[in-house]
């Protein structure tokens, strides 16, 4: 029991603190903190409660004892560059940009929805008090955070359809099938679709058609 | 943008009137306003969580959580003002320096990066859902009380809670965090140079992350609005700040006693015996905390052991049906077939012996399905086959083919 409590101690600091370089930056940060306060070691040292903090603790030590032990006005320029160069070098290895692309893009409007998803949210809505809907397994997302009156058919409910959307050439059978045997009066698909057949030759008609994406309704025997 | 901007000052106001207990104990004067919006700010959410939880399991309406909500901020501000009163501090001081400049280009950018640029993070965004149920309903519910917070400030303002999270709540939210930790940095140092470089600092892990499992989906910039964020960026920065602040004022208080010259034999015999009673609290203190946190782990591993527990047993019955298997058909005790289901679940059977055994085949069979795919009996005679031929032809059984085998042996061996 105990040896798993440690065990379960430790993978949780492991969580926390990171593996690799990651690790290095914390440790390094906790050593530098530990070193440079001096006196005031035992006031200090709650900053290693979190770990963004003990890091700009660490460059805060590390800078003044850059500054204090360069007298010479030239060389305290070059030290404290140095450092900062240092520091930020420390970061960004250890790290990944989060502009990068793989975390973020630029947003086409304030709600950051792909554009012409609220338009084609609000035609789906338009006097329906719920709209039971088929979309990409990339937007299911977005409508949830629309609007609570959407129902999804996600992939354990509706498996065959979504198999198809992840491809760029989808058999719209499969997908109106497995959409009507889950209820989805609505299918919302993008434009970067390329099917044989386009959903409309089975059983939906099309009533949104944006740049973006394309909303299609079942049509139902009067 | 008149709605976000009013939204930031309404939410510093609120700030400011909760702040007011942000005194520094060891610190006569009336104390920074870094520290009075960091604390301030940090209450205020911090109360809107408590009136989310509060709204969430007793499923009260928006209404009623705003009223919670402004009633914890005013007894926390009042509370604060009282203690503040008495202790005759002075109001608290902007002091304006160089940081200024650096903190407020660094801020804006951040607060125009997030606005303009949409983040991927699904663990990020899944949580608008919860708040968007509450803006729907206007009731709360048990989910994430942040964001039953922010669903609820949705209800009351009519504003989207996409378009709240993104646009109006950026700015109040990205500034706090940033304050708090401009508060640590400065309650560690007080030099302009190194408060400058620690923020800097600050600013790269906020654009680079700090890649660990835990605190990757807690960056800030991809994240601000989040509880994880709040406890990572807020709570645990204005807890170190209020530890460093009092392991400071007992270091201060114990020189203030070292400096009035106090010997061993000048403490009275009351004071020993409060200074035991002290050690005694204290040793109490840590002995609870100890059992707590081991409390805390045990409950931890035990409920790992349960998840593992149901993981193992939640998928048995589907694995189960999935193998192959075979039940031995024995009228009478005597073998008389073998019913084989494959692992997609169609039925083969083998045997079945004379007319004798239809009736009781007939009800071994029913257990198991009626649909036989492949029959193979040892023979075409009534010995061998008289059961398979009597169930067919009373139409209880499905067959798709029937094949007669032989048992000969061969001498293959």
């Amino acid at each position: 029991m105990i040896r798993e409590l440690i065990g379960q101690l430790y993978m949780s600091l492991r969580d926390v603190v990171g593996y690799g370089s990651v690790a290095v930056l914390f440790a390094a940060s906790v050593i530098v903190v530990y070193l440079c306060s001096g006196d005031k070691r035992k006031e200090i040292m709650p900053v290693v409660l979190s770990v963004p903090v003990s890091i700009c603790c660490a460059a805060a030590q590390l800078f003044n004892a850059v500054l204090q032990k360069t007298k010479k006005s030239s060389l305290r320029i070059a030290a404290v560059i140095f450092a900062a160069a240092l520091v930020l070098l420390a970061i960004a290895s250890s790290g990944r940009s989060m502009f990068s692309r793989q975390y973020a893009t630029r947003a086409e409007n304030a709600m950051h929805i792909p554009q012409d998803l609220p338009d084609a949210m609000d035609e789906i809505l338009n006097g329906n008090d719920e709209a039971k809907v088929l979309t990409m397994p990339d937007w299911e997302l977005f409508f949830y955070d629309y609007s609570s009156r959407f129902i999804i058919a996600e992939a354990d409910t509706a498996p065959e359809a979504h198999k198809e959307l992840s491809d760029v050439h989808p058999d719209m059978r499969i997908i109106a099938n497995d959409a009507k045997r889950n209820g989805c009066e609505y299918v919302v698909l993008s434009k970067g679709l390329w099917p044989d057949l386009p959903l409309s030759k089975f059983g939906y008609e099309l009533i949104y058609n944006g740049d973006l994406c394309e909303v299609y309704r079942e049509v139902k025997a009067p | 943008m008149i709605k976000a901007i009013i939204i930031f000052i309404v939410f510093n106001i609120l700030a400011f009137i909760a702040g007011t207990w942000s005194d520094d104990p060891s610190s006569e004067d009336g104390g920074h306003i870094v520290y009075r919006l960091s604390f301030g700010g940090c209450s205020v959410i911090l109360s809107g969580i408590v009136a989310g939880l509060l709204c969430g399991v007793l499923k009260l309406p928006a209404s009623a959580f705003i009223c919670v909500f402004i009633l914890l901020v005013a007894a926390s501000g009042v509370a604060g003002f009282v203690i503040r009163k008495k202790r005759g501090r002075k109001s608290c001081r902007l002091g304006i320096t160089k940081v200024f400049p650096v903190f407020a280009a660094v801020v804006a950018a951040e607060v125009f990066a997030v606005i303009f640029y949409r983040t991927d993070l699904t663990s990020a965004l899944s949580g608008i859902r919860t708040a968007t149920a509450v803006f729907d309903s206007g009731y709360g519910s048990c989910a994430d009380p942040m964001m039953v917070f922010i669903g609820a400030i949705c209800r009351l303002t009519g504003i989207h809670p996409m378009l709240f999270v993104h646009v109006m709540l950026s700015a109040p939210f990205i500034v706090l965090y940033n304050l708090c930790y401009m508060a640590l940095i400065k309650t560690v140092t007080d030099k302009e140079p190194e408060v400058i470089a620690a923020f800097l600092t600050v600013a790269a892990l906020n654009i680079w992350g700090y890649q660990s499992d835990a605190l990757i989906p807690v960056t800030l910039l991809l994240e601000w609005f989040g509880s994880g964020v709040f406890i990572v960026h807020g709570l645990l920065t204005m807890l170190a700040v209020i530890l460093i602040r009092r392991l400071r004022s007992k270091g201060v208080n114990d020189e203030i006693k070292v400096a009035d010259n106090e010997t061993p034999e000048d403490i009275s015999e009351e004071w020993d015996m409060n200074r035991h009673k002290i050690i005694n609290a204290r040793n109490l203190a840590i002995a609870l905390g100890v059992l707590a946190v081991s409390l805390i782990f045990v409950v931890i591993v035990l409920n790992n052991k349960i998840n593992k527990l149901y993981d193992a047993t939640v998928n048995l019955q589907a694995e189960l049906n999935g193998r192959c298997s075979m039940y031995e058909f024995a009228p009478e005790g005597k073998v008389e077939g073998y019913l084989l289901r494959a692992g997609d679940g169609t039925l083969s059977f083998i045997g079945g012996g004379s007319e004798k055994n239809a009736d009781e085949l007939r009800d071994f069979l029913s257990k198991y399905g009626n649909s036989i795919t492949n029959w193979y009996v040892y023979g075409n005679d009534d010995e061998n086959s008289g059961a398979a031929k009597a169930l067919i032809l009373e139409g209880v059984v499905g067959v798709e083919g029937i094949y007669v085998i032989n048992r000969e042996e061969t001498d293959l061996k």
